[in-house]
């Protein structure tokens, strides 16, 4: 007989969750939800071995596990550090988490140009949502930030490494969907940089586009939709076609403006993730809305900033006030005229040349 | 002094043994050169994988060598301090945990806090061009 599959008991922040054994903290802390889920800026569920990078996710272990119960040494990646029964995580309830979070992300932004006002991910960037949520508003590095050339990395896919974080999401990407990584990381330490070597261009295979959608910030954008269009003024909606490849799950969001199509890109959760991949024939070239099938108007949240002039959840009362009152019409407790001369229904304001003036209105009309 | 006295992590004494080794320095050497060569050198090494270290050991180069090259600042004393304790523990690598030792930005601090006072930018020798130490001020 099968043995029953233990879960196991943790506690992050005080709150309890029981998840199977070989789950991180991070996604543990996902099941909860809200507030307790630390920042991952490299970590992907989607992509195996992605994680541990960026260290945004750092939390701390007050209890290692009902075995072994002493902490942890230093704060860990949750992104990368298993679960262990009757372990306890402190995340937004340690100050020193805080800290340290509030130092990386100064760390990720010191060689970041800030160019949010130019920059096409502004709006649904993940480095942008941290710098607010984690980071401090002013910054104490006084240095020439590091620069690199635009490059443009085949005939679809713009590459602005200045911006890059060098989370490596794009690079398990390439590997693990794509039949052949052509670009990696050249360099290490601080001159590191994704790169295709000897400048190579990345079309020679049908799945590339997905590293635009991965990629947290502003790095790799999508060619075909560059400057067209800010994403708050963008209507994203759900919709799908029946595509060839059998690995594209052909489930896109569409950023509409009317019925013309800005960008094609795959559904994002709210962590930021897809949530199946797309393929490039998808992406770049089906721009046509007769190509699709509309479902409807995507869920963004509300703090979004691309929820900006959309209103969501909107809802108009079904009846009439006719009908509420049961046929009987409203009734006016007062009728302004008969107290003010501004606007008179005998006055019309178009008919008048020039602007209006008090001669318009004849003194002590209508007051009794 | 042993292993022994320094094995709190560096919590009492700011500072710590690392892998035994010792450079000895007379009076006459400039302690923020040293140290700047010190950064000089984690910077360089860094794999650059993740965040804290890829940007963190590069400012701190930075910062030293603005001191170095009299264009510090008394703040920049207690940048260093925060971007020490902001990479430290927070990296990949296990040798960026203390008891290790060989970590780059706590070797770095530990130098200008026990000097602090004779380091700072209004103290440099012109005689030696270099920073002083002075025994009085640093006990």
């Amino acid at each position: 007989m099968a043995e029953e599959k233990k879960l196991f008991k943790v506690k992050i922040d005080n709150i309890t969750v029981e998840v199977e054994p070989g789950t991180t903290i991070l996604n543990a802390a996902r099941n909860i939800g809200g507030e307790v889920v630390p920042p991952a800026m490299c970590y992907y569920s989607k992509l195996q071995g992605s994680g541990g990078k960026c260290r945004t996710c750092l939390v701390k272990v007050t209890k290692g596990s009902e075995a072994d119960p002493r902490p942890m040494p230093k704060l860990v990646a949750s992104c990368r550090t298993t679960v262990m029964d009757g372990m306890e995580v402190a995340n937004i309830t340690s100050p020193e988490v805080l800290e340290a979070r509030k130092g990386v992300v100064e760390f990720l932004l010191i060689n970041h140009p800030l160019d949010c006002p130019v920059c096409d991910q502004a709006g649904e960037c993940d480095l942008q949502d941290l710098s607010y949520e984690h980071g401090v508003s002013g910054t104490r590095y006084e240095f020439k930030r590091r620069t690199f050339e635009k490059e443009d990395i085949g005939e679809h896919i713009k590459l602005h490494m200045t911006r890059c974080i060098l989370c490596y999401r794009c690079v398990f990407t390439a590997d693990q969907l794509t039949e052949k990584r052509q670009h990696g990381i050249l360099k290490r330490g601080d001159a590191s940089e994704i790169s295709t070597y000897m400048r190579a261009s990345l079309d020679h295979t049908n799945f590339i586009g997905n590293v635009i959608d991965v990629c947290p910030v502003g790095a790799l954008t999508d060619r075909t939709a560059r400057f067209k269009n800010r994403v708050w003024f963008l209507k994203p909606v759900d919709a799908h076609r029946e595509c060839s490849d059998p690995k594209c799950c052909g489930k896109v969001a569409l950023w509409l403006r009317g019925d013309e199509i800005f960008r094609v890109t795959a559904r994002k959760d709210k962590y930021g993730e897809v949530e199946g991949f797309i393929c490039d024939t998808c992406r770049f070239e089906k721009k046509d809305i007769k190509d699709w099938v509309v479902e409807g108007p995507r869920k963004i949240s509300r703090h979004s900033v691309i929820t900006a002039g959309h209103y969501v959840g909107v809802h108009k009362p079904q009846e009439t006030v006719v009908k509420v009152m049961d046929g009987r019409q409203p009734k006016l407790l007062m009728d302004i005229h008969t107290v003010s001369e501004v606007n008179l229904p005998q006055v019309d304001l178009s008919q008048i040349e020039g602007p209006a003036h008090s001669t318009d209105f004849p003194k002590n009309k209508g007051v009794q | 002094m042993t292993y022994e006295s320094l094995n709190d992590g560096g919590f009492a004494t700011g500072t710590m043994m690392g892998s035994g080794g010792f450079i000895v320095l007379d009076e006459d050497q400039c302690v923020v050169r040293h140290t700047l060569s010190l950064a000089r050198f984690y910077h360089h090494e860094s794999c650059g994988q993740c965040s804290p270290c890829r940007e963190g050991t590069g400012w701190m180069e930075k910062v030293l060598k603005n001191i170095e090259h009299g264009k510090g600042k008394m703040s920049d004393i207690d940048l260093l301090w925060d971007i020490q304790r902001k990479i430290e523990g927070n990296t990949i690598c296990p040798s960026a945990t203390p008891p290790h030792g060989r970590w780059p930005p706590r070797s770095v601090t530990s130098v200008t806090s026990s000097n602090g006072t004779c380091c700072t930018p209004t103290r440099r020798s012109s005689a030696t061009s270099a920073w002083r130490i002075m025994p009085t001020r640093c006990r």
